[in-house]
């Protein structure tokens, strides 16, 4: 080999090193030195972040009958850098109903990713989806709705856009209903579909878990019926009624009026999502003195037949107590002091048992702490007990027949409960089953809070209760059926005082009195065509236990008795 | 005249014929292309069932989602105010009065039998 031929090699021998070289240090600078914005840049371009949300739980009343479901919405967002605007404006504004100008304005100044249009139907989603268009995205979603629109609208709460459950059993069991809610990575081909190479995403999230409640939606909607007859007739400015089985604790209807679509929640004054059967205490008044007598009897310290002079009023603590009707009525049996409710008596079988004893069962009757309802939101009302700095001697009088003291109504059905039960409290519970899929059910079990008083004494009271109603009562007389239970008529406090003339009337009964299976709470606020509970509550009382005794197939006393 | 030989020019004659080792490269290049082949096929039958689980996926979502919209349309349909509307245009109207009619020829202690007979329940 030549001289020259050895220096034509040194000469491309080294052009080839150098440009060897030049490839090395560009894969250097591409796959090492620059390598994670290359490949940040590359995920942009090949991949997106995906947020599967799981199908929320849906819940049903204890017939199967669908309370709260979900429904596909779908959204439309596009990407502005790749997007072909105008094809884009052609195909999208007349779907989307946007105009045109408009579509064609958002897309073009945009520099990230577009929100064209959301709560979109199912349809008009899949419409969008199959038009095909590059960078532009129909991505479905859960929504959140309520078929029976305002039916039970404060005891199932509702979900906001985000997902979260709020109120009611949405809000207590939101957790559990809402599932899991998955982020993924997905790759997508030049179409801006989803690459056959890359390992599928997962499937649809697991949805939540679905709840069957112990509420019947039929005794539900009858009971909303008969409140708001209740507030038309009387003038009531809102209202309260709870249906619940004694035996168990579960709850079968409750509503308050005013409510609200769960539909519209936006559109609704947050002050109307309260559920005031378990948030809102208030002085339950005469209603009671079911529990103070309840005291008295198993204390021994009166029977059924016990005679005491009822003056016109008594002093306890330097306050002086009067009846209802401001007269005295003399010689009275404890069926009479029931009868005519009667708050003389009731202060002389409180001061008689003394502080200790009479708290000790008003707070075994569960009153100042929360029943545990599986409701969010519920209140412990208030009760001051001798000890507490504010309590004073007087408080003793005035707690036996339901002033000085708040309760929710739940609280006050759940004592008057454990009396229609044999003396044994249940918890109160509206949720009867959570099902995680098939055969995957898991059954509440109604839980025994405690025996408050004998079985003997919760006959007797239950007697003594049935004839007050029967001989003072007549409006909640239920024909064929024997109902015990008790009126009140109950003061609103405002600060310094009372707000007079306005009343809270209330009534609380249960029946069949043999063997009770069904007992209800009314609560009308402020009614104007009379401030008693005898007169605008207990008739409400006497219609709906007739409708809901037939419904749940529970034959008369009479028919009973006859047989 | 001396007929030059392999030998004669530094070379060696291998001792194998030529023959064989054609067949040996045919070969390996037909197993080579074999190969290429089966990947080929089993790339493009990757990406063929990948995009066919796609669609059933796609379809099954919106199954999922058609059946949520009809389960919906089935409750509104069945809600107590559609009912009671359509109750009150068939002519139906609140029962005023219910009167139940003791039936003495059956043993009181057999009702809960017969009732959770009659509902299916246990």
């Amino acid at each position: 080999m030549g001289e020259r031929t050895r220096r034509r090699l040194y000469v491309l021998c080294s052009v080839l090193v150098i440009v060897v070289a030049i490839l090395v240090g560009q894969l250097v600078r591409l796959q090492v030195l620059e390598q994670k914005q290359w490949e940040d840049e590359g995920d942009l371009i090949r991949s997106r972040t995906l947020t599967l949300t799981a199908q929320r739980g849906r819940i049903w009343d204890r017939n199967g009958d669908l309370l709260a479901d979900n429904i596909a919405r779908y959204q439309v967002t596009a990407d502005p850098g790749p997007v072909d605007i105008n094809k884009a404006v052609d195909q999208l504004a007349p779907l989307l109903d946007i105009p045109p100008n408009e579509m064609r304005a958002d897309l073009a100044g945009a520099h990230q990713q577009v929100m064209l249009a959301t709560k979109l139907s199912r349809t008009t989603g899949e419409a969008v989806r199959n038009l095909d268009l590059w960078a532009v995205y129909a991505t479905p979603y859960w929504q959140r709705s309520y078929p029976e629109h305002q039916l039970l609208s404060h005891v199932l709460g509702f979900v906001n856009a985000q997902g979260q459950g709020y109120y009611g059993v949405e809000g207590q069991y939101d957790t559990m209903l809402r599932g899991r809610q998955e982020v993924v990575q997905e790759s997508r081909d030049a179409y801006a579909q989803p690459s056959p190479f890359d390992p599928a995403h997962p499937d649809e999230p697991r949805s939540g878990v679905d709840l069957v409640l112990t509420i019947d939606r039929t005794m539900q909607a009858l009971a909303e019926a008969e409140l708001a007859r209740a507030l038309a007739e009387t003038g009531a400015k809102s209202g309260t009624i709870i249906a619940m089985d004694p035996r168990t604790g579960a709850i079968l209807a409750m509503t308050n009026l005013p409510t609200f679509d769960p539909n519209n929640y936006t559109e609704t004054p947050t002050s109307r999502f309260v559920n005031s059967a378990v948030s809102a205490p208030y002085e339950p008044g005469s209603t009671f003195k079911v529990l103070t007598m309840a005291a008295a009897l198993q204390e021994g310290r009166v029977t059924p037949n016990t005679v005491y002079n009822d003056t016109a009023w008594i002093e306890v603590g330097g306050q002086v107590i009067r009846n209802w009707d401001r007269k005295g009525h003399g010689p009275s049996t404890m069926i009479d002091l029931l009868a005519n409710s009667l708050n003389v008596g009731a202060a002389m079988l409180a001061t008689q048992m003394g502080g200790q004893t009479f708290y000790r069962y008003v707070q075994a009757f569960g009153i100042g702490r929360p029943t545990g309802i599986d409701l969010q939101g519920e209140a412990s009302g208030s009760l001051r007990v001798p000890g507490d700095l504010d309590w004073h001697e007087s408080d003793l009088a005035t707690n036996s027949f339901g002033q000085g003291l708040s309760t929710t109504p739940l609280q006050l059905i759940s004592a008057v409960a454990a009396v229609a039960n044999d003396g044994v409290q249940m918890r109160p519970y509206v949720v009867a089953q959570k099902v995680d899929g098939p055969g995957q059910v898991l059954t509440a079990k109604p839980i025994p809070l405690g025996r408050v008083i004998s079985a003997q004494t919760a006959h007797t009271l239950t007697d003594m209760l049935e004839q007050a109603v029967l001989r003072e009562n007549s409006a909640a007389h239920v024909p064929g059926y024997r109902i015990a239970g008790k009126t009140g008529t109950a003061q609103i406090p405002i600060a310094g005082g009372y707000d007079d003339p306005w009343t809270i009337a209330s009534f609380v009964g249960y029946g069949p009195a043999s063997n009770p299976r069904l007992i209800i709470l009314v609560k009308l606020d402020r009614p104007t065509s009379s401030p008693y509970g005898g007169q605008t509550a207990s008739p409400v009382f006497a219609r709906l236990a007739s409708r809901l005794f037939v419904l749940m197939g529970v034959p008369p006393d009479e028919a009973i008795a006859s047989r | 005249m001396d007929v030059p030989t392999f030998e004669s020019h530094g070379i060696k004659q291998s001792s194998q014929p030529t023959g064989p080792l054609v067949v040996k490269l045919a070969l390996l290049f037909a197993l080579t292309g074999l190969v290429a082949g089966l990947y080929l096929w089993q790339a493009s039958e990757i990406a063929v069932t990948g995009r066919r689980i796609e669609v059933l996926r796609q379809r099954r979502q919106d199954l999922q989602r058609e059946n949520a919209e009809l389960l919906e349309q089935i409750a509104t349909e069945g809600s107590v105010p559609a009912v009671q509307d359509r109750a009150a245009r068939l002519g139906f109207s609140p029962a005023a009065q219910v009167d139940y009619v003791p039936v003495t020829a059956v043993p009181p202690d057999t009702v809960p039998a017969l009732r959770a007979q009659w509902l299916g329940t246990k």
